[in-house]
């Protein structure tokens, strides 16, 4: 081969050594771009998971909501006082030690009873907040307050 | 070799080159069309929503899934549910987790059913096929 095939072959591979990397990068590329998609279809809003999960604490007897022991009727969004605390609130909703950090904790805070109860792996690292009315009943009567839970997404 | 011929070598080579290129990612944008993973994570997603929505409330209440679920088997324990087809790789399987009240338990599989049933009685979810007619009546 004379000197100038010798340049053209030299010249073509020293393209198709930097075009190889380029295309694979493309390729790869594409393959994150699709993948990126397909999560995104399937992303689940951390507001609603959240809000279906915390349904239990304010109407669920084996949470917090007040259930009268004559009758054995359930008030939903009534909170027992004798219940919030944070025995009942471990037996409520419990994530696994390992790896728990991951899952959804809250910090359930009674405003005017200025009562707070945090789940197992709670780090304080809020990411939704949301108030909602309450009655509270404390043995005797009850009394209007306000529920605010705080939810730790995955940290 | 040849000037003309080592060309039209490398113009081949070129070509074959562009064509691998183009086969192998039109190949991964149709496996992933094809593929339902985004159904099953998405079905599988909304069955551990309605665990938690079920746990959440007082009473006993029973919801129907609303779409067609036969081509699909459910397995539902105390803290997850598992979504997968028959004679599939493990790593097809989908699986979701949820965290129940002390003393609540989550039970049942559903095989390959079209209508799919979720029902809370006393402490205890199941998953299962919806009856004829259960849902006749209602709003």
């Amino acid at each position: 081969m004379n000197s100038k095939g010798q340049f053209d072959l030299a010249r073509k591979s020293i393209y198709w050594m930097i075009a190889s990397v380029v295309i694979t990068m493309v390729v790869i590329f594409f393959v994150m771009i699709i993948a990126s998609y397909q999560s995104n279809l399937t992303a689940l809003p951390p507001e609603l998971l959240s809000g279906l999960v915390s349904l239990r604490f304010t109407q669920n007897t084996h949470c917090f909501a007040y259930q009268d022991t004559v009758t054995g009727k359930v008030y939903p969004g009534v909170i027992d006082l004798a219940k919030f605390n944070t025995e009942r609130m471990r037996q409520c909703y419990s994530v696994p030690e390992e790896g728990g950090y991951r899952e959804l904790n809250f910090r359930l805070v009674l405003v005017n009873s200025k009562i707070e109860l945090v789940t197992n792996d709670y780090y304080h690292v809020d990411k939704l907040t949301t108030s909602q009315k309450v009655l509270v009943w404390n043995g005797v009567n009850f009394i209007e307050d306000t529920l605010q839970i705080n939810t730790q997404v995955d940290i | 070799m040849d000037k003309k011929a080592s060309s039209v070598l490398y113009l081949v080579f070129e070509v074959l080159a562009v064509l691998a290129v183009v086969w192998m990612m039109i190949s991964v944008a149709r496996s992933f069309a094809n593929s339902d993973r985004i159904v099953r994570i998405n079905v599988a997603g909304d069955m551990a929503l309605m665990v938690n929505t079920l746990a959440g409330i007082p009473g006993d209440a029973v919801v129907e899934y609303p779409q067609n679920v036969s081509e699909y088997i459910f397995v539902l324990n105390s803290n997850t549910v598992k979504m997968f087809k028959r004679n599939d790789k493990p790593v097809n399987q989908i699986e979701k987790n949820f965290w129940l009240p002390q003393g609540y338990n989550a039970e049942g599989v559903l095989e390959e059913k079209e209508h799919l049933c979720m029902a809370k009685e006393g402490q205890v979810i199941k998953i299962r096929e919806c009856e004829a007619d259960e849902f006749q009546g209602t709003v």
